[in-house]
């Protein structure tokens, strides 16, 4: 009986081969792991990240837990087409928490629905005044209206409102593009207000609104 | 004679004494099995495979380090032959990290190890990542299941699903 060393060799050997000729049947070289990349939607937050998520999300994930991602942990309702009665109002709260997770008026939210740096940094900047009095009042000014007379005639604190509506409907419409547009119109409601122009700047008001 | 430090306090203890060398041979190969590749590499169902697993899991263990009497040691190597890389994993575009991504696998007609549910077809696995896929022969494409990632769909070349 031949000792185990002699062996050795022969099965690396045969080993090697046989990796070998499967590799040239398959024609490529497997990777050893398999990896996809993804993408995330513009609006939504990854499981990792999502408070709702639930904590063991196993393989077999029937159609309850389907509506339960439907219903909660989507944070972004304007995904569904065609929401149902009994869902509309979880839907509205959605849309209220994600503008305030946008914003950044909420604590200890780090979600990122968005990667754009514009987004981000107009959310950063214009949307966080909201939760604070003071710091609306002081932010008011950069938009033109002060605190009690705005270009659109509304309240120092709507111009939050208006500026996380605004970044809402980016960040839903993947489309940061149009956050310069609107703050085109804005500064040009702010020149009609101030060169008395009521006609041109009622029409642009109801646009903006 | 051979005696071996076992690490697992469980199996030194007095009501278990190992005390040959194919004891330890089969624990430690059945823990290798079990953690093959960390995680992210299973065994194959070929005939070949099948076929190294039988050599290699011989029922014969020996009884010391030079016992080749009735099946030879460095046949318990063969193992390796079997391997398949089946761990897949999920990758953010945007942060290059791992993600948690539901997943669709579609199997092919012929496969009749999965059990057919309320919900989901014996044709469809609904898997998460990172996961285990099936042997890549038994599946046709594998597409994302989750509203949260833009939809994409992989299909499983012929030629690939080899082993």
């Amino acid at each position: 009986m031949p000792r185990c060393t002699d062996f050795k060799s022969i099965i690396s050997i045969a080993i090697f081969k046989c990796n070998a000729r499967r590799r040239s049947e398959c024609g490529i070289l497997l990777p050893a792991r398999l990896c996809l990349i993804v993408k995330r939607r513009p609006g939504y937050s990854s499981f990792s990240r999502d408070p709702y998520a639930p904590p063991g999300m196993g393989c077999e994930t029937g159609h309850r837990e389907k509506e339960y991602l439907r219903i909660r942990h989507v944070l972004a309702p304007w995904a569904h087409a065609q929401p149902t009665n009994s869902i509309r109002g979880r839907v509205r709260e959605l849309e209220n928490e994600l503008i305030a997770i946008v914003a950044g008026t909420r604590i200890n939210d780090n979600l990122e629905y968005t990667a754009d740096p514009l987004l981000v940094t107009f959310s950063r900047h214009f949307c966080d005044a909201v939760a604070s009095n003071r710091h609306s009042a002081s932010r008011s000014q950069i938009w033109g209206g002060g605190k009690n007379a705005t270009p659109l005639g509304i309240a120092s604190s709507s111009i939050g409102r208006w500026c996380m509506r605004v970044l809402y409907t980016c960040v839903a419409t993947d489309q940061p593009t149009a956050l310069p547009l609107y703050i085109q119109l804005h500064y040009s409601a702010l020149v009609f207000s101030l060169t008395r122009q009521p006609r041109q700047w009622l029409s642009l008001c109801a646009v903006i609104k | 004679m051979v005696w071996h430090t076992v690490s697992f306090p469980l199996l030194s203890s007095q009501s278990c004494i190992i005390q040959y060398k194919g004891t330890h041979m089969a624990l430690q190969m059945s823990i290798g099995f079990l953690f093959m590749g960390g995680g992210r590499a299973s065994l194959s169902r070929s005939k070949e495979s099948i076929a190294a697993l039988l050599a290699a899991c011989f029922p014969r263990f020996p009884k010391s380090i030079d016992d080749n009497q009735y099946h030879l040691q460095p046949l318990r190597h063969l193992w390796v032959m079997a391997v398949s890389w089946r761990g897949l994993k999920a990758v953010d575009a945007d942060t290059g990290k791992d993600v948690v991504v539901p997943l669709l696998v579609e199997l092919n007609a012929c496969v009749d190890y999965t059990a057919e549910t309320a919900h989901v077809p014996a044709t469809k696995r609904r898997i998460v990542t990172p996961c285990l896929l099936p042997p890549l022969k038994d599946i046709s494409c594998v597409c994302i299941n989750s509203e949260r990632y833009y939809p994409n769909k992989w299909a499983i070349p012929r030629s690939a699903a080899v082993y």
